[in-house]
This record gives C-alpha cells, structure tokens and sequence, in this order.
C-alpha cells in the first residue's frame, strides 16, 4: 500500500497538496501569499509553481479598445467579461504613446514611442503588476523594426526581438529576459533587404503583425528590390532566422490586404480582399518533410477589417471596416456574427493570468534600475547600427 | 445499477479463495471495515468503501481480508469522509447535480477551518479525486481575500521572515496587499 508523504509543515499538508490549493488562487493572491513564509515564497517565486500555474490557467481574451482602456474576457461561448479585469497600465508620461505589440503567457508586450523621441519596450504582467522597462538600442532615423515577442520553454525565456528595416544586411537586436541583455544576431545577406508589408489602413501597424507558434515568430515581409513577399521567421530557441515561401496565388495577392495569425495551430494568413468581398485564411500546413498553404476558409463577407485573434471554439475574432466593431466569424458555418457589447476594439489576444516575470529579479531589490541600465549600457554596443 | 456494487472485485488470481461457495455476492449490504491510525473501527458498506480508491485496491491485492488498516488516517477526518461518499454514492444512483453541488457546497460550508485541512490528506490518501477537488476550491474560497495573517494562522504556519524581510515584500507589491477582508 502506497503511505502518503508526511511532511509535517504548514498545517501538515505535504507539498504537493499545498499546491493543488494554491492552484485556485489568483495570481494578486499569491503574490502577497509570499509573505506568509519562507517557504511559501520559495515554493510561489519557484519556475516550477510559475509553470503549474500557468499550464491551468483559464484562457482569456485581451481587448485594447477605442478609448485606450483595457478589458479582459473569459474565452467562452458568451465572451463573459473575467472579475479581475481592472487594471491599470504602468505609470504612463503625458507624452507617451504605448502600443501593444502582442502578448505571451500573460505578459503584454508595449511599445513606448515619443518618449523622448526614442522607444522603449515595456513588458507587462497585469496579473502581478510588474513590469520591465527595456531602452531599444537606438537606431537612427529611416530606420523601423518589425516586433516580435515571446517564449523559449526550453530556456525558461521571455525574449523580445526587433528586426530593423529597410537596412541592408538586416539588423536584428533581441532581449532575453533570463539574461536582462540585448544581442545582435547575425543576419544571413541572403535574406536581402526586407520591410515590413503595407500598413494595413485601420491604423494598426504591420510592424506589430506577427504570428507566434511553438518557439517561433513569424512576420510577413516584403523584399525591397524584388517586390516579392515570404514569411520570415525566427526561432527563439536558436536566435536563428528562416524564410517560408509563399504559394503563387498568394505571393500573386500584394495589393491586398494581408496579416498573419495562429489559426488551427498553424501559422495562418489573413486574406482581405475589398474589392471582390471575400475573406480567406490558409493555413501552413506540414506534409512530411514539404510545408505548404493550405486554403481553411473562403467567405463572402463585406466590410471586415481585421482578423484578430482565434477563440477556443474555432471562431475568430474579426474587426469590421472601418468601425473597427467586433466580430466572431465562425469558419464552419461562415456565419459571423456582431458582438456588440465588446465595443470598438483595435487589438485583441489571447491571455491567462500568470505569475510570469514573477521569478525575474527577485535576487536584488532594486532589480528594476539594473535591468535599464543594462539595456543602456548594451546600446553603446550597437553603434554599429546607427 | 446497485447490483453490480454487490459482487466483490475478484482478480484472474484467485485461487487461494476458501472452498466453500463464496455467499456474500447474495448479501445486498456487505460491511468492510476500516480501522483508523488512533485504533478507530469503521463498518462501511462496501459500496461506500469502493468510493475509496486505495481501499478498492487493497481488496483486489488481498480479497480476503476483512479489516483495511489505515495507518495514516485518525478517526475524525475519516469520519467525515465516510459521510461524504455515502451521499456520493446517492448521486451515483440518482445522478441529480444541482442537488449533489448544493449538498457538496453544504458540506464544506460547516465544516471548520481545520477540519477542512486534515481532511484534504485523506481525501489524497485514500484518492477520493472528487473530494480532493471540493476541499480545495473551499480551502482557496477562505483565504482567497483573506489577510497574510490570517493565512498563517489558518494553516499554523510560523512567520520566519525578519521584519525587514517581510517589509521589503510587502513594499514590492503594496497593490497586491490591498482590498483584503478584515480577518
């Protein structure tokens, strides 16, 4: 007969049970729960518990809506608005202008601009209200980045990356978290000289169009002097970039408008095309060792704008033109439906609410100075950018 | 439905049965009985006592015992135990969850801070998932707005942080500290 573990500590539940309670609580919780002990701030502050928690945690919707304000939404048949959804973005300068470039597990990417005239990255947990502040290695001015962010599981690593465009061979700069520095990797020449697609005209910036899948991020670019288009893609595991052709049809469809997303866990494009009504998403598809694009969805459909984010139930989330409303396009059915009552939104995403970042910096107090200067003193290592 | 309850889990490897037919399958209402750590005796229908996972194995390694040693269990929680999975397996019988999540939600609701807690490694050791599941949502409920203090004391767990420890804590995320129940 197997005998329960007894380890007498915390009101003698063993550790494993002590976790399973944990579990239920909200991130806020936990984080003054660190103050009960020694051991429970060792066990909640733990990559491990940080993991656990994150692998239940429910999966909710990220709205950035008209009026610069923020909601959270349970991912469910009725959208019901999640009780924590308060919250408050970091301390905000008149003169700064935060745009969200995506988020990962929990963690929302911002892009600070105007402030005083240089950019910086923010990353943002809500859940646990702590937030980082990267300076972007400066670059001068005809210069723009295409943005990317997320997670190496294998690592344990958030990592920010930013491409710079149109420069010839390609500048790429990439932060990791774990490390709290930046790097410049090496771009192949053979990639060209690449910017970002169009803006598409609702105002949100292909720059910030990306499409985040299993440890790789992926922008639709365009090659300056060929006008041919790909995806390019980066892996965060390796630092190491790729390039995925488009099929003919697509790479026929430059003047249309085009942004990429995780759909039917495939890194998908979004077809929009206002002049013969249509919609399209195809989905990179892997068959044995070829990938190719694979046509998911062709609906009539007037007046969309955007295709933002794909619910638990298959649905995706889709903005109308040029009300920027929201709408949920279900591909089975090609019916899509108003969802009024979530108002006008010009971002959404997927989230959970994670003790993310909650690991990050605990050593030194003033963990928060180090990290910018860090990323300050990396900028001088860059001057061969600029 | 209650009739399959009735026959006692047999294995390939029951050989070692004693001669005799085995009569109990005609008993309606077997009694299996649990014997806590602080020598408590517990006669418990064998329906109730199959609720029990670790129980159910011990009968399917050795059939033919008829007292289950619970070496890790003291009477009061496994008491409270027993009185769960007897409404258990009325649901099971007649599956009505709004009256089961009513009587789940009654359960917890008056039981003590403590003898939710001693009941959680029970509930683990004798790996009664559905219990395991209500005792720690209750126990999460009652500390989810509750103040640090109250946490420890509801667990008994010591402060050994220095003042200035637990001060640092607090000032790095004073936010979190905020909107909790008066204890």
């Amino acid at each position: 007969m197997k005998m329960a573990e007894t380890v007498d500590r915390d009101g003698g539940l063993p550790e494993d049970l002590l976790i399973t309670i944990l579990m239920a609580l909200p991130a806020k919780c936990l984080v003054r729960f660190r103050s009960v002990s020694k051991y429970w701030n060792s066990l909640i502050t733990s990559t491990e518990f940080i993991n656990i928690h994150l692998a239940q945690a429910k999966p909710l919707l990220l709205f950035h809506h008209h009026n610069q304000s923020y909601s959270l939404r349970l991912d469910n048949e009725s959208l019901d608005m999640w009780s924590n959804s308060e919250f408050e973005l970091p301390s905000k300068r008149e003169d700064d202008d935060f745009q969200i470039i995506g988020s990962c597990n929990g963690v929302i990417c911002i892009l600070n601009t105007l402030q005083d005239h240089g950019q910086s990255i923010i990353l943002w947990n809500p859940s646990i209200g702590k937030s980082l502040n990267l300076a972007l290695p400066r670059l001068s001015d005809p210069f723009r980045g295409i943005f990317g962010f997320g997670f190496n599981r294998q690592s344990n690593d958030y990592k920010f990356v930013r491409v710079v465009t149109p420069q010839y061979p390609v500048g790429c700069h990439v932060y990791s978290v774990k490390k709290r520095s930046w790097k410049a990797i090496d771009v192949s020449p053979a990639l060209g000289c690449i910017k970002p697609i169009p803006s598409v005209l609702w105002g949100r910036s292909s720059s910030y169009n990306y499409a985040f899948l299993n440890g790789v991020l992926h922008w639709i670019v365009d090659r300056e002097e060929f006008g041919s288009r790909f995806v390019l893609s980066f892996d965060l595991r390796n630092d190491s970039f790729g390039k995925v052709m488009l099929s003919p049809y697509l790479a026929s469809k430059l003047d249309e408008w085009m942004s990429i997303l995780v759909y039917d866990n495939s890194v998908s494009l979004f077809l929009n095309d206002l002049d013969t009504r249509y919609i399209e998403i195809w989905a990179l598809k892997k068959y044995g060792a070829m990938k190719l694009w694979a046509r998911k969805i062709r609906i009539n459909a007037v007046g969309i704008g955007l295709a933002m984010v794909c619910r638990q139930n298959g649905e995706i989330l889709m903005t109308r033109y040029p009300s920027d409303e929201v709408v949920s396009c279900d591909p089975q059915s090609k019916e899509i439906r108003d969802l009024k009552k979530l108002g006008l939104s010009d971002y959404a995403g997927s989230f959970v609410e994670s003790l993310a970042l909650l690991d990050e910096l605990k050593e030194t107090e003033n963990g928060k100075v180090e990290i910018t200067q860090s990323a300050t003193s990396a900028v001088s290592s860059f001057k061969c950018f600029h | 439905m209650s009739s399959s309850t009735d026959s006692p889990t047999l294995t390939t490897e029951t050989t070692q049965l004693s001669p005799q037919p085995d009569t109990e399958t005609a008993k309606p209402t077997k009694k299996i009985t649990l014997k806590s750590s602080d020598n408590q005796i517990f006669e418990v229908e064998e329906s109730v006592a199959m609720e029990f996972a670790t129980v159910k194995s011990f009968f399917e390694d050795s059939p033919s015992t008829d007292t289950v040693p619970l070496p890790n269990v003291t009477a009061k929680p496994l008491s409270q135990v027993i009185e769960f999975c007897k409404e258990q397996i009325k649901f099971k019988a007649n599956p009505d969850e709004a009256q089961k999540k009513k009587y789940n939600a009654e359960f917890v609701t008056e039981k003590s801070d403590k003898d939710l807690v001693d009941m959680i490694p029970v509930a683990n050791y004798l790996e009664i998932k559905d219990l395991l599941d209500v005792l720690n949502q209750a126990v999460a409920d009652r500390i989810e707005n509750k103040s640090v203090e109250y946490v420890r004391s509801f667990f008994g767990i010591d402060n050994d942080f220095t003042a200035e420890e637990e001060a640092a804590l607090r000032r790095e995320h004073a936010w979190a500290y905020e909107g909790v129940d008066e204890d």
